[in-house]
């Protein structure tokens, strides 16, 4: 362990480690605080430029961006009432109020301080649960891991807002598109549709341009806006960053409540953030003694709300690290990263490549340091982006995006494919069709196969493995379980009805 | 029988096109190599035969409308599908136009074509600015990919280039 953590030190704090940290930092935080555009576009136009880096170098980009992202989510969500990320979400609820009544700089200093401290408090519990996960890994065989993955799915799509119905036939696209190519059980082509192209199947990085990148230059084409952001910037006393910093240990108790709600929500497969930001939020309302005073401008709300986000990517990187399985849009993405790398995401991972597993802490760590850092002196200038023209933003993604997809295999086919999943992108979100479980699926479909195969192997083709084992069991019944609450919740008459 | 959206409708039975053709192609497959296709496929071509019958009921479809974190927000789903915006045939016309001249003309000659339209039709700028932002983003992914990266970018089968 500790030979891993000097390892890992000695590329993160080598010039070219501080460096990619602090790229990646700068990078996400700009990215973040362009709404719809976020941290996980970020991860996505950096995968063909770090093809061909060194791994551990390639990650420290990736965390810099996974670190900056958040809170410049929180830049947008507080000044302009626009979250830059989906996870900033409930922090718009009290952070513009704040703004609007001349806060703005207060805000931002309890969003700097809780992302980063949450961000700490997540990574601390990851640390204390690493020599744990070790055995946790020797209990999982194959039939553990396919309930895993199963039940990983089934809580991104509950937490999917909206169409549940909608929510699965994602997931099941994603999966299926997996599919294509090689079977890597049998070694049987699918649906190659005769070309070679299609053989390999199809890549990871025009699947996520398109899905996002392209998709979002379309929807911003489409929707006729003049800047990204409408409502225009308030520039009111910045000054009061050391003000929030103060705040945040004043509310310590709502910080740890946040950050705790956070790790823990990051730890079950697939769920993320934004289901640790509003429960958060809920919960710090539930539990305040003047819960009136939230959604007018009360720094609780903040706090509870960064803290519980930063936290999370703490948390996310357990399953991540430990089962391969995504905590978040963001870890999906860096798994695709970990493939192009050769790296196997999982078991493997934390046995063979600790200390990359150590750079993945420690430069999450930094980075959130860094971004806060940043955050208390650039704040005037970072917010001066979301008011840039989409006249510019929308061909810049665009340019951009094409020249990285074929930067990454010199295959032009592959700009056809992204602009085809851009097309499909869109469709899918006009019409409520929510992408994340699409793209977990389509992350998670090869691996669920490979393990559901490998179980019917282990069991000479009997199905009775999945229902024999104490994992498999009890993952079943929590498959089943959040299945079925989101109707129980539904149904249930809400107080003072 | 009212439809609750076309669009809607026909993107639905896009999909449920998609995975039919899945399904079909699955069956010519030996039994392990079909195997979770179809496990997969099925219930997805069956839940978007559903997701159809709701266009035509939509109180059927409320009862799938759940949000865990705010019961009260559920429907929200809805409402975003029928928000009215502009054109999506002069975007997505553009993004293929832009791939086309690539696939002719290659990066250095289609990228700057690309933005001169863009700018020019979307953007409504003057001349002199879309030439200026063109020109500007020509020369930095120049400098970046082809001096900086040493990158050889794609030349256009029209100058060479060959796929």
């Amino acid at each position: 362990m500790l030979e891993a953590i000097l390892s890992a030190l000695s590329v993160l704090l080598s010039v070219k480690g501080l460096l990619c940290v602090s790229l990646g930092c700068v990078w996400g935080l700009i990215l973040g605080a362009l709404p719809g555009v976020g941290g996980p576009t970020g991860l996505i136009l950096l995968l063909p430029l770090t093809f061909g880096m060194n791994p551990m170098i390639a990650m420290l980009l990736y965390v810099g961006v996974m670190g900056g992202s958040p809170f410049g989510g929180s830049i947008s969500a507080i000044l302009l009432n626009v979250p830059g990320t989906p996870i900033n979400a409930a922090t718009c609820f009290d952070g513009y109020p704040m703004a609007q009544r001349g806060e703005a700089g207060k805000a931002l200093g309890i969003s700097a301080t809780a992302s980063c401290l949450g961000a700490f408090f997540g990574l601390a519990i990851l640390i204390i649960i690493l020599p744990i996960a070790r055995a946790v890994i020797l209990a999982f065989t194959p039939p553990e891991f396919f309930m895993v993955i199963l039940f990983g799915l089934a809580t991104v799509v509950i937490t999917s807002r909206g169409n549940m119905i909608k929510g699965f036939i994602s997931g099941g696209i994603g999966i299926i598109l997996s599919f294509i190519g090689f079977c890597n059980v049998t070694g049987g082509v699918r649906y190659s549709l005769g070309t070679d192209y299609l053989w390999d199947g199809i890549k990871l990085v025009p699947v996520f341009i398109g899905l996002f990148a392209i998709s979002e230059a379309i929807k911003l084409s489409v929707d006729k806006k003049e800047t990204i952001s409408e409502r225009g910037v308030v520039f009111t006393r910045l000054g009061g960053a050391w003000e929030g910093f103060i705040e945040v240990f004043k509310h310590k108790w709502a910080f740890l409540r946040g950050a705790a709600i956070g790790t823990i929500i990051g730890i079950i497969p697939g769920v993320g953030g934004v289901v640790a930001n509003f429960l958060s939020y809920t919960v710090a309302v539930q539990l305040s003694k003047h819960p009136e005073t939230f959604g007018r401008g009360n720094p609780e709300g903040v706090i509870a709300s960064e803290s519980a986000n930063n936290a999370k990517d703490g948390g996310a990187l357990v399953p991540t690290v430990v089962f391969g399985i995504p905590g978040s849009l963001e870890l999906a993405i860096l798994l695709g990263a970990f493939i192009l790398h050769g790296l196997v995401p999982g078991p493997a991972l934390l046995k063979d490549h600790l200390d990359l597993v150590w750079v993945l802490i420690l430069g999450l760590a930094l980075s959130n340091l860094i971004a806060s850092s940043l955050g208390f002196f650039l704040i005037k200038t970072l917010v001066r982006i979301t008011t840039v023209n989409v006249t510019y933003i929308i061909p810049a993604i665009v340019v951009l995006s094409f020249t990285g997809v074929f930067a990454m295999r010199t295959e032009l086919w592959d700009i056809f494919l992204a602009a085809i999943f851009g097309l499909f992108g869109y469709g899918m979100r006009r019409h409520g069709f929510p992408l994340v479980p699409l793209v977990i699926g389509y992350v998670l479909g090869a691996i669920a196969e490979k393990s559901f195969h490998q179980s019917l192997m282990v069991a000479y083709g009997s199905y009775t493995i999945f229902f024999t084992r104490p994992i498999p069991v009890i993952l079943m019944i929590l498959t089943l379980v959040s299945l079925c609450v989101p109707f129980w919740l539904s149904r249930k008459p809400a107080k003072g009805e | 029988m009212k439809v609750q959206s076309k669009d809607t409708l026909y993107f639905t039975l896009l999909l449920l096109a998609f995975i039919l053709i899945i399904i079909i192609m699955s069956l010519g497959y030996d039994r392990e190599t079909r195997l979770m296709p179809l496990l997969i496929g099925i219930p997805t071509f069956l839940l978007l035969a559903l997701q159809i019958l709701f266009q035509f009921y939509p109180n059927l479809q409320n009862q799938f409308e759940i949000d865990i974190f705010s019961p009260a927000g559920a429907g929200k789903e809805k409402n975003r599908a029928q928000e009215k915006s502009g054109s999506l045939l002069f975007p997505v016309a553009l993004v293929f136009s832009y791939f086309i001249l690539l696939l002719l003309a290659g990066f250095l000659v289609a990228t700057p074509l690309y933005l001169l339209t863009f700018f020019r039709l979307q953007g409504k700028l003057s001349w002199l600015k879309c030439i200026f932002a063109a020109g500007i983003a020509w020369l930095l992914l120049y400098l970046v990919f082809s001096v900086g990266m040493n990158f050889i970018l794609f030349e256009g089968l029209l100058f060479g280039g060959r796929l």
